[in-house]
């Protein structure tokens, strides 16, 4: 880790350059003051709760500038001079996919930050208000004010693909000073600055430039925590006790005591850990639970339920609170998705049964979609249909597969459709693999032709595999979180309150629940009681369909 | 009753030439479709409207010409159809490829493997016009299948062996494209998203994980987290499923119930209030409150599982123990445990991938660098601000491979055992 | 001329490998109910599977009703088959089995669904089938299955009917009733059929000619009573009957075969007079006369009594004979009977059959009149 100077002043012209630029130089040549010139952050070691954040920061400080309305930070991976070549350094360094920040200077507050877990998503901003100000990298939190994050966003090209909000900053500050969090460890990255005003007009013809490394390494881990270990082993042991004496007990009383017995420990666990917060969950949709009142949640009866279908959340203005967008496109995610699945595995797996030479071999190659955890694969997909990624490279096209509404509704249901055709291949190919063969050699001499062989022969011998796994599949892949979450998070068009463009219903219960500006837990719960209806409903017609209760009673 | 008489002479049949070509034609129309889809997505549409229309028009002449229903003496302008059909199939490939060598970007990969196979089909197709052998179903056709001189179906078989190992090397290349792009970019130095060839492959971005502190420490989290469900959830579900399985009792088939239930519940749903629970009793930012999450999750599915097996093993081996002797306790240990080892690994092995890839729950209660799982540790490598693509590449790698192995090794396992707990019930 | 004809057929799975039928010559007249049969793997089930249009055809031809069948695919040959295990769809009822081809055609053959009802109507009525029609195949028994199966083979009003070893999966009584039902259909509709099977007691109850197969080649073709009073070579002599003849080993000359042994000492027929050198000896049991005075002497080893007759197995030296006893009454005990005895027998010399070292028959049984044909 190197010390390094961190400004790079540029030689603005004019008057209002100037108390930026006499504060920069000024900054450069008082050594006595720490702060004068900004150092590269040691993330990791710094005081207090610093290091609940991620330890990929890099804090920056700057001066305000006049009729500045927005600050734009630019990022790159190498000195730049202009904003074009900071373009072609961003693809030849590997940002790649790098959103840059905002500061918005206005006077209207933002919404609230909960105490959002994951602040270290957030760009925090501290600001001051002081004649001559400081820029005291280290101990900004406990010297100056903090910025209230702010999530709406009036024009389109001010909206994140991702979850971070643009600090709101009041037009008195005279300084600001930023985190940027998400950075790439051990790397010197190069920022510059270019305020605007109102109307996107460059404020200033030139560029501040200056770059920062962020630590190499993360912080050492500290001590082993051994309490949870303790508790783990603890745990473990109980358990083994218990069966124990559960077999112990039970072999003096056999019979109808001992069954109950002998379910107790597992009964008592789902009742603890699923049923009881099932009750919690319904009781918390009719109170006003949030982040912020933890503990004095008041009940408000069906206030979160109208909320749903209310105007309130339509911020977007166009009439269209969300739910039902939201609802809309999960059904056509989950009908594309499942027949897609099905359909590609039907087709696979009548290939892979039809004397194919070679067949286990392929078997094995077809099994690493499925194999590979579905996390990775998602994230590979998420980097191969980058406007600058392969797919791209390999069809000659610059599509923003991810960023756009209508592609990035195809690119989910596609990358979906790779996740999962695999292991319906699989299913069906077991299933084929019990159908008699020489009933198509009669049906050779009864004269069916290949079509009719598979429609009255093979399908209808295949449903009692397909039937039930298909169902299954509707249930999972309409509660899928995890694949459009990783890929674009919710979709393009991401408002406050709204659902994005590829937000399916239960990512947007989660935003509300867990996103930056959300922390609305009984809304969030609402909207979970009312899947969750649709899910027992789904869940009974499965069971009334394969006749599960049957089953049972053996 | 006499058979009813069949004129067996009158019978059509269909050469392989002529059924081979149908295909192939059929493919090359998809083909055409889908290319005009690329150019369009390209934004060049304008830029090629005969070479498209050609492909699409010149493929469908072709099939229609092809697709007489016998029997029927052969037209002279069927003759002609298919001629114009080849060629302008033909013509229209050649002169996309030539358009696209002549552009700015070149002739790619995916532009040759739309363009040659029309070129083929279509040039095939003009021969076949030209040579009488096979192509419509005139009766001279008949009479030389008659005097054995026709072609002979036993050639069909290696045509769709070829064309079906075609179609898996399509197949495979779809499904390891991923994979395949992600190692390649493992090795290739820096962290955006080109990558670059064998020359100049370094290990950098795997030396940076395994020298690193963050990999070990994701790693053993999701070990410890992982292995702990197993276990914890094998215990309590071992007895849980004996119980259901050997007896009956009064609410044996609500608790029955209630785990099949359970086991469709998505973690998704009950996720606002099991965080609310879990930082009630303080256990939100550990990995023992995520294994207890996990343990309740994957209960209904160890259950279900490993009952299924119990209600396999007949209850006379047991009966026999109880004549010799034994204690219930001596009944699980000696008999019972050994005999559904294999039930009990595969049900371990389940518990234990799903905890391993479990994504949700980890991301929703865990916010320390440190705390992270494999999941959560991968997700905020590959996202954020400047996603290391590189390192992504490699930690994927490094993840990947003992899951992939396990898979291989117990696929046989895996696929009956989902369908099992699944299907089954 | 014939209605099907095999010329030459010869099959082989692997270029090097053996044939697995070879130059197989056999033809079938109309109407005639042909039986194939061989020990297991003798080609008898493959050349049926040819015939069927269900494998290649290596080299030679086949045809039916005079068109040449070889590129054909079975349902344009105008064949009905029964299979061994039956090949029911399993999820359809009887109804449906029946239906399903009629249904399926396409373009001329279809049929109007009226037709297709009474040709149903008609099957299941023959066949006994009318109680069934709305069960699925799992529901019914084996000897109900098998009649689904013929039945869904007869409503294609095939030219050929073929049944691959249908009985074998029946138990016994059953087997014998099923038999005379299939002679019953068959004399009823009067379709040519060819018939595969292992178990030569079906071959001489339901065949109007039959055509032993051993390995792939053709060993006779002929008529039951043909093949089984005047077989072609040793395989057949044996093959048909039970017990099966007994053939000795010796050698021939002066008119008088010696056992290799030495032990028996007959005398042939005139007919027999030229034959000299190594020769096989073959009588059948129930030829063998146990004659009270003179004869060959042999002892008793063991007698199997089995009511109607007792098989009698002699020995005199190295040489092994059975001899069938007809009615042989109440006693307990009977000279013939009793172990270790020794008994007299003797051999009528219409009944001596003589093959040479090859195996072959060395009686000029072959009539021009019957149509016969040997392999070379």
């Amino acid at each position: 880790m190197t010390d390094r100077a961190v400004c790079a002043a540029r030689r603005p012209l004019g008057a209002r350059w100037a108390p930026l630029v006499l504060s920069l130089l000024v900054l450069m040549v008082l050594p006595s003051a720490r702060a004068q010139a900004p150092e590269p952050l040691p993330s990791f070691e710094a005081s207090g709760d610093f290091d609940e954040t991620a330890n990929n920061l890099i804090r920056i400080g700057f001066f305000t500038v006049e009729n500045t309305s927005l600050y734009e930070i630019h990022y790159a991976g190498a000195n730049f001079t202009s904003l074009a070549e900071r373009d072609a350094s961003l693809l030849a360094n590997g940002f790649a996919g790098v959103a840059d920040a905002w500061v918005r200077v206005t006077n209207e507050p933002g919404v609230p930050a909960t105490d959002n877990f994951r602040a270290a998503e957030l760009m925090r901003c501290w600001w001051t208000e002081a004649e001559t100000p400081e820029l005291d990298l280290q101990n900004v939190e406990t010297l100056w004010n903090w910025s209230e994050t702010d999530y709406t966003g009036d024009d389109a090209s001010y909206v994140y693909p991702d979850f971070e909000g643009t600090p709101h900053v009041p037009t008195r500050a005279t300084a600001i000073i930023c985190d940027l969090p998400g950075v790439a460890r051990g790397m010197e990255v190069w920022f510059g600055i270019t305020p605007a005003d109102e109307d996107g007009a460059k404020v200033t013809e030139g560029l501040f430039v200056l770059s920062a490394i962020t630590l190499a390494e993360s912080a050492r881990p500290g001590d082993i925590d051994m309490t949870p270990i303790i508790g783990w082993l603890a745990a473990i042991s109980l358990s083994v006790v218990l069966t124990l004496f559960i077999l112990r007990a039970t072999t003096k009383r056999r019979g109808d005591k001992a069954g109950p017995l002998m379910i107790m420990p597992a009964m008592l666990m789902l009742a603890l850990l699923t049923f009881y917060p099932v009750g919690y969950g319904i009781y918390i949709s009719f109170t006003d639970q949030t982040a912020s009142n933890y503990g004095e949640a008041e009940w408000v009866g069906l206030d979160n339920y109208e909320a749903l279908q209310s105007d309130d959340y339509d911020y977007d203005g166009d009439g269209d609170p969300g739910f039902w967008r939201a609802f809309q496109f999960t059904l056509l995610w989950t009908f594309g998705c499942v027949f897609f699945h099905v359909v590609l595995g039907l087709a696979f797996a009548m290939l892979l049964e039809s004397g194919l030479i070679g067949k286990t071999a392929w078997r094995t190659v077809l099994l690493v979609p499925w194999a590979v955890p579905a996390y990775i694969s998602t994230l590979m997909w998420r980097g191969m249909l980058n406007q600058y990624g392969v797919v791209n490279e390999l069809l000659g096209t610059s599509i923003n597969f991810l960023g756009t509404n209508g592609w990035a509704k195809t690119s989910v249901i596609f990358v979906n459709i790779w996740l999962g055709f695999s292991f319906m291949t699989m299913t069906i190919s077991g299933g084929l693999q019990s159908v008699p063969r020489n009933i198509y050699e009669a049906a050779d001499v009864d004269g069916v032709g290949g079509w009719s062989k598979f429609r009255h022969l093979t399908l209808p011998m295949l449903m009692p595999t397909i039937v039930p796994v298909t169902m299954l599949g509707f249930i999972w892949t309409f509660n899928l979180f995890a694949v459009i979450y990783l890929l674009t998070g919710g979709g393009p068009d991401l408002y406050y309150g709204e659902p994005g463009g590829t937000d399916i219903l239960v990512t947007f219960v989660f935003d509300i629940a867990f996103g930056p500006n959300g922390g609305l837990y009984g809304l969030a719960a609402a909207w979970s009681v009312v899947i969750l209806v649709m899910l027992v409903v789904m869940s009974s017609f499965y069971l009334w369909l394969t006749k599960g209760g049957e089953t049972l009673v053996d | 009753m006499r058979p009813l008489s069949i004129d067996l002479a009158s019978r059509w049949y269909t050469p392989l030439t002529l059924l081979l070509s149908k295909w192939l034609l059929w493919v090359c129309l998809i083909q055409a479709v889908l290319y005009v889809g690329l150019i369009w997505m390209r934004a060049e549409l304008g830029e090629y409207p005969t070479v498209l229309s050609m492909l699409v028009l010149g493929s469908l002449l072709a099939l229609h010409a092809v697709s007489t229903r016998p029997p029927q003496t052969a037209q002279p302008q069927r003759y002609v159809e298919a001629l114009i059909g080849g060629v302008m199939l033909s013509a229209g490939a050649m002169w996309g490829y030539l358009a696209h060598a002549a552009s700015e970007r070149g002739v790619l990969l995916i532009d040759m493997w739309f363009l040659f196979p029309s070129m083929l089909t279509g040039g095939a197709v003009v021969w076949f016009t030209f040579s009488h052998r096979t192509w419509f179903y005139a009766e001279h056709d008949l009479e030389r299948s008659e005097a054995g001189l026709a072609d002979v179906r036993t050639k069909w078989p290696r045509w769709v062996q070829l064309m079906k190992q075609v179609l898996m090397v399509h197949l495979a290349a779809f499904a390891l494209l991923p994979p395949f792009w992600v190692v390649l970019l493992s090795l290739s130095p820096g962290n955006g998203l080109n990558f670059v060839g064998p020359g100049e492959w370094s290990l950098e971005h795997y030396r940076f994980h395994l020298g690193g502190d963050n990999f070990f420490l994701w790693l053993r989290n999701s070990i410890l987290v992982a292995v702990g469900t197993t276990l914890l959830g094998l215990f309590i579900a071992f007895p849980a499923a004996y119980g259901f399985s050997r007896y009956r009792f009064r609410g044996r088939n609500v608790g029955l119930f209630a785990f099949l239930v359970v086991q469709m519940f998505p973690g998704a749903l009950i996720l606002v209030p099991y965080f609310l629970v879990m930082k009630g009793f303080g256990l939100l930012d550990s990995w023992f409150g995520l294994m207890l999450a996990y343990t309740v999750t994957a209960l209904p599915l160890c259950v279900w599982m490993m009952k299924g097996f119990f209600d396999s093993i007949p209850k006379e081996l047991e009966e026999a123990a109880i004549v010799d002797g034994c204690s219930q306790l001596q009944i699980f240990t000696r008999i019972m445990f050994p005999l559904s080892l294999p039930a009990v690994a595969v049900t371990a092995l389940f518990s234990f991938l799903a905890a391993w890839n479990e994504f949700l729950l980890a991301l929703t209660f865990l916010s320390t660098d440190s705390k992270y799982t494999l999941p959560i540790g991968v997700t905020s490598v590959a996202t954020g601000q400047s996603p290391q693509w590189g390192a992504f590449a490699a930690i994927s790698i490094l993840v990947s491979i003992p899951v992939v192995l396990l898979f291989i090794v117990f696929q046989r396992y895996l696929v009956d055992g989902m369908t099992a707990g699944s299907v089954k019930g | 001329m014939s209605y099907v004809r095999f010329e030459a057929v010869e099959k082989r799975y692997n270029p090097d490998d053996e044939p697995a039928v070879q130059g197989l010559n056999i033809d079938v007249n109309e109407g005639e109910f042909l039986v194939l049969v061989g020990p297991s793997g003798c080609g008898k089930s493959t050349t049926l599977r040819m015939l069927a249009g269900l494998e290649d055809i290596t080299s030679g031809s086949i045809s039916i009703d005079g068109a040449r069948v070889n590129d054909l695919p079975p349902s344009a040959r105008g064949v009905g088959m029964v299979f061994q295990s039956y090949a029911l769809y399993p999820h359809m009822t009887v109804e449906k089995n029946l239906s399903f081809g009629l249904r399926m055609a396409r373009g001329d053959d279809r049929l109007p669904s009226k037709e297709i009802e009474a040709r149903v109507k008609e099957a299941a009525s023959v066949l006994g089938l009318e109680p069934y029609m709305d069960r699925l195949p799992r529901h019914l028994s084996g000897g109900q299955r098998q009649r689904v199966a013929l039945g869904r083979a007869l409503v294609r009003r095939p030219k050929v009917l073929l049944m691959d070893e249908p009985l074998s999966n029946l138990d016994a009584k059953l087997r014998n009733q099923m038999r005379v039902e299939l002679r019953r259909i068959h004399d009823e509709l009067g379709t040519t059929t060819v018939y595969v099977t292992h178990d030569q007691v079906e071959a001489m109850t339901l065949a109007d000619r039959i055509a032993v197969m051993d390995q792939g080649v053709l060993q006779q073709h002929a008529t039951p009573m043909e093949a089984y009073h005047r077989p072609a070579n040793t395989f057949v002599a044996s093959f048909l009957g039970r017990p099966p003849m007994n053939l000795i080993e010796g050698t021939c000359g002066d008119g008088a075969f010696r056992s290799a042994c030495g032990t028996l000492r007959i005398e042939l027929p005139s007919v027999f007079f030229d034959v000299s050198g190594e020769v096989t000896f073959g009588i059948r049991p129930e030829d063998v006369v146990i004659v009270a005075e003179g004869g060959s002497t042999l002892e008793v080893r063991d007698a199997e009594r089995l009511g109607a007759e007792t098989i009698v197995h002699l020995q005199g030296g190295a040489v092994m004979l059975a001899a069938v006893v007809h009615r042989p009454g109440m006693e307990m005990q009977a000279a013939h009977e009793e172990r270790g005895a020794t008994i007299g027998v003797s051999f009528p010399t219409e009944a001596i059959h003589l093959f040479g070292p090859d195996g072959k028959s060395l009686a000029p049984h072959m009539d021009a009149t019957q149509n016969e044909v040997v392999n070379e």
